[in-house]
């Protein structure tokens, strides 16, 4: 897609990190923005933000891992601006630390927005822009935890990740057999100033822990080193707003791989390499976490 | 783990293919046998075969979608044999359709049985294991085509293939850094004769699909074509026995991947490069020298 100005685009997460300043840019570059969060509030006040600043903004709360919410903002979308023309599947959480300590309520709430999201987004939107056979473009977030599979961060997240991957190549090469017009891309960052370390304000309240067993786990010395890791990787990691520049560049391109820190592939490459080579998988996280044990 | 003798395996999908292949294995090996299946009659007779060649069977029907049936899965393997010690999870579903296509029950039947089936049989049993603190084995049933290469019109199949991989490396790290007398395998066949394009006729109830309007994939002038490919693929001749054989080489030597295809290599070789690069995902048949 080259041509922004007048097209409509809707972005999920978009109240606060990534999302938000994914579609500060794609207001600035003309687009009429659908913002879609779960959270009310944050909602609100970047809906009142963007406005102030003279963007045509329309914004909608959706809980991505409902068919119901997605096929509304669809039919808001269409409503209000008669089209659609990019899509961001960005809305992610974090949830569960090892396996064993991971609950099926984590597994629940984080595949259900970081993967279903994505599924139900493209489920939603594909047929609309298919039929509009007008310039398009679809685009969903992963992550570097979409590329390598680091262990005790919580299983459901990479494997979400992996997920998003996987939807968006295949979607890639079908546009491609297809001869359809619409772009795809998946964006895959290491750490980025948002607070996906603390997702559980959004928490919904049928997908809670027994708080006791919380404890116990959060008392745990590999639970604790994590969490400073993550807290401090992200207080330290790129602004949300070079990311968007270089999501609007890679559209404008339409390049599908969107990868934001270079510094990261190493530790991609050496995953590739152990199954190529067929040795067990290793990763640094272990090593640091309960390395010497 | 080297021994296999009077201890307990469970194997899901082990009415079919590489399930029931797994399963004929662990009976020779004089292992007793926990055999789960959504196909109450498959399942039956399974267990009258693999009786009949004198094994200790347990036969339970599961779906293993169902987070409750995997609780009372481990629960009865506990209740008959007192313990686990090898967890084989070989179910596996398949839908051939263009992701433009897909319905919200192509979805949720693919992921549900192939990634949350394996997920709720790691949660049911995983625990189990750990409290034994005896040598055990999680193998998990993946394959290239769908869990390191996005194969197209296989959307829902791939989604659950790139997940279960990634969770398999993620659990295998944990277990070896923190429980590491459970170790953990993939096996990736992708030429062979598992039945997995006959998995329409488990499909749930609620889970089919209405009278589609027009033919799927006719929106697409290479489906068919790719789709032959594809299912020529599928049904290639690499006998689940010889799988079985691999998995069990797998174990003795606690080796995480497996390929039994080695051809499949080249296919790997050729997404993981492409990442690393970056280059954007290659239209197939232009890949496969069929188109210019």
């Amino acid at each position: 897609m080259k041509e922004f100005k007048g097209k409509v685009a809707v972005i999920t997460g978009s109240a606060s990190g990534m999302g938000r300043a994914v579609a500060e840019r794609l207001a600035k570059e003309g687009m009429k923005v659908v913002l879609a969060d779960v959270e009310q509030k944050a909602l609100d006040k970047a809906e009142a933000e963007m406005k102030a600043l003279g963007y045509t903004v329309l914004a909608v709360r959706t809980d991505v891992s409902k068919p119901e919410a997605l096929q509304a903002l669809a039919q808001k979308t269409l409503d209000a601006f008669g089209a659609v023309h990019l899509v961001h599947n960005n809305a992610g959480v974090a949830a569960g630390n090892a396996t064993w300590d991971t609950t099926l309520a984590d597994w629940k709430w984080c595949l259900g927005v970081n993967l279903w999201g994505p599924v139900l987004g493209i489920w939603t939107f594909l047929p609309i822009m298919l039929k509009q056979d007008t310039e398009c473009h679809m685009l969903c977030t992963s992550s570097m935890g979409g590329l390598m599979s680091t262990p005790f961060i919580g299983p459901p997240y990479c494997v979400s990740k992996f997920g998003v991957v996987a939807i968006c190549e295949t979607l890639s090469h079908e546009l491609k057999l297809m001869g359809a017009k619409i772009g795809v891309s998946v964006l895959c960052p290491g750490y980025v100033n948002t607070r996906i370390v603390n997702p559980e304000r959004n928490r919904p309240a049928d997908m809670q822990n027994d708080p006791n067993w919380e404890e116990k786990v959060k008392a745990q010395k590999y639970v604790q080193t994590l969490r400073t890791m993550g807290t401090e990787g992200c207080k330290a990691g790129m602004d949300p707003q070079e990311v968007a520049e270089k999501v609007l560049n890679a559209v404008k391109e339409d390049k599908f791989y969107i990868f934001t820190h270079p510094e990261w592939m190493m530790a991609a490459q050496s995953r590739n390499d152990e199954i190529l080579q067929e040795r067990n998988p290793t990763s640094m996280m272990s090593d640091m976490l309960v390395g010497g044990q | 783990m080297k021994k296999f003798k009077g201890k307990v395996a469970v194997i899901t999908g082990a009415s079919g293919g590489i399930g029931r292949a797994l399963a004929e294995r662990c009976a020779q090996e004089s292992m007793k046998v926990v055999l789960s299946d959504i196909d109450k009659k498959a399942l039956a007779k399974t267990a009258k075969d693999l009786k009949a060649a004198g094994a200790s069977v347990l036969a339970v029907t599961t779906d293993v979608s169902k987070p409750e049936d995997m609780e009372a899965l481990a629960k009865k393997t506990i209740d008959k044999f007192g313990a686990v010690h090898l967890l084989c999870n070989a179910t596996g579903v398949h839908t051939l359709t263009p992701i433009a296509e897909s319905t919200l029950a192509d979805w949720q039947w693919v992921i549900g049985v192939n990634l949350n089936g394996a997920i709720y049989g790691i949660s049911a049993f995983l625990p189990i294991m750990m409290k034994q603190d005896t040598e055990c084995h999680i193998v998990n049933v993946t394959s290239v085509l769908g869990g390191l290469y996005a194969l197209p019109y296989n959307g829902p199949y791939n989604v659950s293939q790139y997940g279960l991989i990634t969770f398999s490396e993620m659990l295998y790290q944990e277990l070896t850094a923190m429980y590491p007398k459970i170790k953990v395998s993939v096996i990736c066949p992708d030429y062979a004769d598992t039945g997995i394009l006959e998995s329409e006729r488990n499909r749930p109830a609620e889970l089919k699909n209405a009278p589609a309007k027009a033919k799927r994939g006719e929106a697409d002038p290479n489906f068919e074509k790719i789709k032959g490919i594809i299912e020529a693929t599928l049904r290639a001749e690499t006998p689940p026995e010889q799988l079985a054989d691999m998995v069990f080489e797998a174990i003795k030597a606690e080796k995480f991947y497996n390929f039994p295809h080695p051809t499949s290599k080249v296919i790997i070789a050729d997404r993981l490069a492409r990442v690393m690069e970056p280059r954007n995902p290659e239209n197939l048949l232009k890949m496969m020298g069929m188109v210019s």
